[in-house]
């Protein structure tokens, strides 16, 4: 096993990392940049290792920057996280030849399912199927026109190398083509190093559902489940749940078993998932694989009672996994909100600021996995994504009553985030239903926001709060003549000794 | 105190003073509003109205002469502006002009500007494209109308609600 592990990432999923390497007694070392210094990942950690200037491509995108960090603080292995260089083969094939452990898939697996056009090619060979478009990247606006006449609108464009919505456009007509080539490619370029991008036929308001499989270097390969994902805006997951609403034990095990076998055809190790779309019959189409850890790893974990990272490793170090695919038994079900520093309000746009007041629920069945503190200010350069708010239910009612219980507790504030946008979400009975699909989102806020006789009580109660607040008479704590003050303790302690408080 | 207060679409006029019990005396738009107002610590205002029990976490922002205060509570988040009544007519004049001023939706950095001062715009025409948080957005215009001014170039970093451009 390992004795120090380089985090190479930020926010709640680095956080949420250095948890598990202190669970497993290993010396973690978080790595940042300059905007980050004070970022709770950083608090959090063992050891701590500047990269460098705060835009990504000066530090957690920089390869060398990282694989220095891990030189010189002696890190045996390297935990790439979601995102920033968690994908990236050249990145995981240059800490081999550094001599250090890439918690994660092999460069070879990841270049062979990584890119999202390399795995299309992989799925259509092993006859997996696929949505119809380019297999390949399109290299022009021209080459773009010209498979969207043949395939028929609507399209998406999507990045090579994407994940998590950036480089994705939907479109619907011949005419916003050229614009959205060139949006998707410069934000795929700003967000993953590669402008590439592909096309595919779209499929309107389909179901989007993933299987998360996890591979030993001995060739077990197991599937650990799925998780529903249809709830998203700007095509990035909001909500995400396990298991499935409505899905059959059949297609399921079909979908586990397709999931197994493209990462066994790409000689897969560690922990991955494997995207599909599913159409309101049940077909299901492979999407691509994310060749890491997902953001949505909790609700798995909370169903199936396992610890991912702690697995993940333990497998790096060479350790089988301690159980066979029957020993997976899923019980009760779970769901994550992504609490994002974003405007629900202005098309979920980034928000970011300072948060002001920040007090997480508790109680039974939630879990918070934050990357975030009150007075923290969320910077402008990365993901908005505060924290991830998880609730287990032994069954879907159980975890819904949770979530608005929690949702209900939560008070964060100083800046804009999407925690009402979630109440809403709960109150909404095609949500309730488990009638959801990627459109819905959309559906939801063409609906005239619901309101009820609670609502104007409360408007008024912030009213009147809100004046209180700002008229500056606020009582200052009255820390003289308050008995509890420890200062007031410790003379009463030393009367009681005798000492007497007028020495 | 008399303040006006705007939460969401709705402006209220409050007027508050402050009892020889420690109390408050609330007038709000001109109705007595009965609470027991408490503060549990710096951080926190509890008020309990007609039996029902309402709890913030609350905190100032805002710049002088302009407070905002931030409120949690009931799974609710929201700044509300207070402002100085005389504040308020100032700012109703400026929008009663012709002109619309595009502000920025969020913080960020602007790549890339879409129209030149001078320009004809269409309502909903993209004005310039700011990124933030990797996410490219159009700035679209608001109105059909002339492209007066630019007040950003493209590379120059932005704060929430700083003025881009004005179209009349």
């Amino acid at each position: 096993m390992f004795g120090k592990i380089l985090i190479a990432n930020r926010g709640e999923i680095a956080v949420r990392l250095i948890r598990a390497c202190r669970d497993l007694g290993i010396t973690s070392v978080a790595v940042y940049s300059d905007v980050d210094r004070c970022a709770l990942h950083v608090l959090q950690a063992d050891e701590a290792c500047r990269l460098g200037a705060s835009p990504a491509a000066d530090s957690y995108l920089n390869i060398g920057k990282v694989l220095d960090a891990a030189r010189r603080c002696g890190a045996e292995a390297i935990h790439p996280g979601y995102g920033f260089l968690s994908e990236n083969a050249e990145f995981a094939a240059a800490c081999r030849d550094a001599g250090l452990t890439f918690i994660g898939p092999s460069p070879e697996s990841m270049a062979a399912l990584g890119s999202k056009t390399a795995a299309r090619r992989l799925a259509k060979d092993n006859h997996i199927p696929i949505l119809e478009g380019t297999v390949d990247a399109v290299t022009s606006v021209e080459e773009a026109q010209k498979v969207a006449a043949r395939i028929g609108f609507p399209v998406m464009l999507k990045a090579a190398a994407g994940g998590g919505g950036k480089g994705m456009r939907l479109v619907t007509r011949a005419a916003d083509l050229a614009s959205a080539y060139a949006l998707a490619g410069a934000e795929a370029g700003a967000a993953f190093g590669d402008a590439a991008v592909f096309l595919e036929r779209a499929v309107l308001a389909p179901r989007h559902i993933e299987i998360q499989i996890l591979g030993d270097q001995h060739g077990n390969l197991l599937w650990m489940g799925e998780r529903e994902c249809s709830v998203q805006r700007r095509h990035q997951k909001v909500i995400e749940e396990s298991p499935a609403p409505r899905l059959s034990q059949k297609t399921r095990e079909a979908m586990g078993k397709a999931a197994v076998a493209a990462a066994r055809a790409a000689n897969y190790t560690n922990a991955g998932t494997v995207e599909f779309l599913v159409d309101e019959k049940e077909n299901f189409y492979f999407l691509e694989v994310n060749t890491r850890l997902q953001v949505e790893h909790p609700v798995t974990e909370l169903v199936t009672g396992l610890d991912l990272p702690i697995l993940q490793i333990r497998v790096a170090a060479g350790e089988k996994l301690p159980f066979q695919q029957a020993g997976i038994a899923p019980r009760g079900h779970a769901i994550e909100c992504r609490v994002y520093a974003e405007d629900p309000e202005q098309n979920f746009m980034p928000s970011p600021g300072t948060i002001l007041r920040l007090r997480p629920p508790a109680g039974p069945g939630v879990r918070e996995d934050s990357g975030v503190y009150e007075g923290w200010t969320v910077p402008l350069e990365y993901d908005p994504l505060l924290s991830k708010l998880i609730t287990w239910g032994e069954d879907r009612a159980q975890a819904v009553a949770r979530m608005r219980r929690a949702l209900e507790e939560y008070q964060l504030t100083g800046l804009r985030h999407n925690l009402g946008f979630f109440r809403r979400v709960f109150a909404d009975p095609e949500f309730l239903s488990g009638h959801t699909d990627t459109g819905y989102v959309a559906r939801l806020l063409a609906q005239p926001m619901p309101t009820g006789p609670r609502d104007a009580e409360w408007e008024q109660a912030a009213l009147a709060a809100a004046a209180v607040a700002a008229s500056a008479s606020v009582p200052a704590p009255a820390a003289t003549t308050d008995s509890t003050s420890p200062w007031q303790r410790a003379a009463r302690w030393a009367a009681l000794q005798g000492g007497g408080a007028g020495q | 105190m008399i303040c006006e207060i705007q939460i969401g679409e709705r402006t209220a006029k409050l007027s508050l003073e402050r009892e020889a019990n420690g109390g408050w005396k609330i007038l709000l738009d001109g109705q007595p509003f009965a609470a027991d107002i408490a503060f549990p610590n710096r951080d926190t205002l509890s008020l309990l109205i007609a039996g029902r029990s309402y709890c913030f976490a609350w905190a100032r922002d805002g710049e002088p002469g302009r407070t905002a205060i931030w409120l949690a509570g009931g799974g609710r988040n929201t700044a509300v502006e207070v402002r100085d009544p005389r504040q308020a007519r100032a700012r109703h004049q400026v929008q009663l002009s012709g002109r619309a001023r595009l502000n920025a939706p969020m913080a960020g950095k602007v790549v890339k500007l879409l129209a030149a001062p001078g320009a004809l715009l269409e309502a909903g025409q993209g004005v310039l494209v700011l990124e933030a948080m990797k996410m490219q957005n159009e700035v679209r215009s608001p109105k059909a109308g002339t492209l007066l001014s630019l007040a950003v170039a493209a590379g120059d970093t932005v704060a929430t609600g700083a003025l881009l451009a004005e179209v009349e």
